[in-house]
C-alpha cells in the first residue's frame, strides 16, 4: 500500500517537473506554486481556457497595482 | 484536496507576491481589500467564460484548432519555433513532450487539460531578459 502511494507520488513529481519545464519554454509566467494550484483546479474540472482567462485577469490587476506603487503621487 | 474557492484564493495570493503592503496600507489600500477585489475579478473571468461557452451559436463553425488535442498543439508550436529559427527550443519542447506521461502513469487525472492551459498561456509572460 505504502509502496503504491510512493510510486504515485514519484509519478506526480516527475510529471510536474516536465510540466514546469514545458511551462518555462512556452513562457507562460507560471512558477511551481501557481502551476501546482492550476493543476489542482484542472483536476477539479475547471475549464483550462477559462482558467487561463482568470490568470491573465489576475496578472493585469496585480500589474496595475505594482505600476501605481512605482509612481508616487 | 482543497476546494475550488480555496484554490482560487491561493491563486490570488500568488499574484500578489512582490507587492509592498506596508506602503500600500499608508495609502489606504489594504491587502485584504485588494485580495477581495482580485477574487471578484477571478470569479468574473471564470463565470463570463462559462456563460460564453453556454451561449455558443450553433451556426458558427468551430475553429479546426479548437478540437486539436493539446499535444498536437504543442507540436505545432515546435514547428513554428523551427520556422522562426529557434531549433534548440523546438527540440527541447519535443523532448519534454515525449517525456510527459499519458493517462494514469502521469499520476494526474487531467494532464491534457493542464497542457491545454499551458498552450493558452504560451507567450503571455514578458520574455526573459537577454544577456549580452
Amino acid at each position: 500500500m505504502a509502496s503504491a502511494t510512493n510510486t504515485n507520488l514519484n509519478a506526480v513529481r516527475e510529471t510536474m517537473d516536465v510540466l514546469l519545464e514545458i511551462s518555462r519554454l512556452l513562457n507562460t509566467g507560471l512558477d511551481m506554486e501557481s502551476l501546482s494550484i492550476c493543476v489542482r483546479l484542472c483536476e477539479q474540472g475547471i475549464n483550462p481556457e477559462a482558467l487561463s482567462a482568470v490568470i491573465k485577469e489576475l496578472r493585469k490587476a496585480s500589474e496595475t497595482l505594482k505600476v501605481s506603487e512605482n509612481c508616487p503621487n | 484536496s482543497s476546494s475550488i474557492t480555496e484554490l482560487l484564493s491561493a491563486l490570488c495570493d500568488c499574484s500578489l507576491s512582490g507587492v509592498s503592503w506596508k506602503r500600500r496600507a499608508l495609502g489606504g489600500v489594504s491587502r485584504d481589500a485588494f485580495h477581495r477585489a482580485l477574487k471578484k475579478k477571478a470569479y468574473g473571468a471564470l463565470l463570463s467564460k462559462l456563460f460564453q461557452d453556454g451561449t455558443k451559436r450553433p451556426a458558427l463553425r468551430p475553429s479546426p484548432v479548437a478540437n486539436t488535442p493539446p499535444r498536437n498543439k504543442v507540436l505545432m508550436m515546435c514547428f513554428d519555433l523551427r520556422v522562426a529559427g529557434c531549433r534548440d527550443e523546438a527540440e527541447a519542447l519535443e523532448d519534454l513532450l515525449g517525456r510527459l506521461p499519458e493517462g494514469a502513469s502521469s499520476g494526474l487525472t487531467e494532464v491534457d487539460s493542464v497542457l491545454e492551459l499551458l498552450v493558452c498561456l504560451a507567450g503571455s509572460a514578458p520574455p526573459p531578459p537577454t544577456s549580452f
